[in-house]
């Protein structure tokens, strides 16, 4: 295990490929982390706005986002 | 893009799509294009097994790697790794998320925003990142042999090229880009007239 984290952070030193791709893989699962949490806040019966407001940003945006299930 | 692939080519994407739904992944991944493209053959299977892969071997690891990113928020391992290089324990980070709102929440949202195969205008399914990229680099391919459809063949090719996680699976049964073209160059002409002048 540590000898995995001390090759991942020898790979991430110098190389843009591999910094470029950390941050696409991240947002992908940062997206994802934002859906459980959100679809979380609604079964407990969050109102769009609170959940916007948590997430600083409108009730527009989450709404478009994450609305019309 | 669609109406450029020949029958099999089709065939493969159609049979990807459906995979990757029964397997509840948000994508259609490489994996999912390679593991159809070995159902539809018969190129890639009998050029993976010429080549000396085990094609049931090749199969059944496609297979294991796709359904274990549908537990683990649709990341394959490569997007875990690239994940860890910038010094977030992703794996600490999901098993926290398990333990905290049970482990349905790992799965890709069936239906949501990022969760849904969506069947967008022109009926295109939605493909990976390395998918897409995949499927481009086919085209190219396709376009530089002057060739009128995108076979079969040369998705193989795009995904060898393009997908990191085709690449690495195949590299572990042997198979390489350049022997692969050099396969097809040799054996892959699709009979009757000219061998297509892979390049």
């Amino acid at each position: 295990m540590e000898e995995t984290r001390q090759l991942a952070a020898a790979a991430s030193s110098s190389d843009p490929a591999t910094g470029l791709r950390g941050v696409a893989a991240l947002r992908r699962l940062l997206d994802h982390l934002e859906d459980v949490h959100v679809d979380h806040a609604r079964g407990l019966g969050w109102s769009w706005q609170e959940i916007a407001d948590a997430l600083g940003v409108s009730r527009q945006a989450v709404n478009k986002k994450h609305g019309r299930r | 893009m669609f109406e450029r692939l020949s029958r099999q080519a089709r065939a493969a994407v159609v049979s990807a799509s459906v995979t990757a739904l029964d397997e509840g992944s948000e994508t259609i991944e490489g994996l999912h294009l390679l593991r159809a493209l070995i159902t539809v053959g018969p190129t890639t299977p009998a050029a993976l097994a010429d080549l000396g892969a085990d094609v049931n071997a090749v199969v059944a690891q496609a297979e294991a790697r796709t359904k274990h990113a549908s537990t683990r928020a649709g990341l394959t391992d490569e997007d875990v790794e690239a994940i860890r290089t910038l010094g977030v324990d992703v794996d600490a980070l999901l098993a926290k998320i398990a333990a905290d709102l049970g482990p349905e929440a790992l799965r890709p949202r069936p239906s949501g925003r990022a969760g849904r195969l969506r069947l967008t205008g022109g009926g295109k399914p939605r493909f990976s990142m390395t998918a897409r990229k995949s499927l481009e680099l086919a085209l190219r391919h396709t376009m530089r042999l002057n060739e009128a459809h995108l076979s079969d063949a040369h998705l193989l090719v795009g995904l060898i090229r393009a997908d990191e996680a085709t690449r690495s699976l195949l590299a572990e049964q042997g198979v390489t880009e350049t022997e692969l073209l050099e396969w097809l160059r040799r054996d892959g002409g699709q009979g009757g007239g000219a061998v297509p002048a892979y390049a």
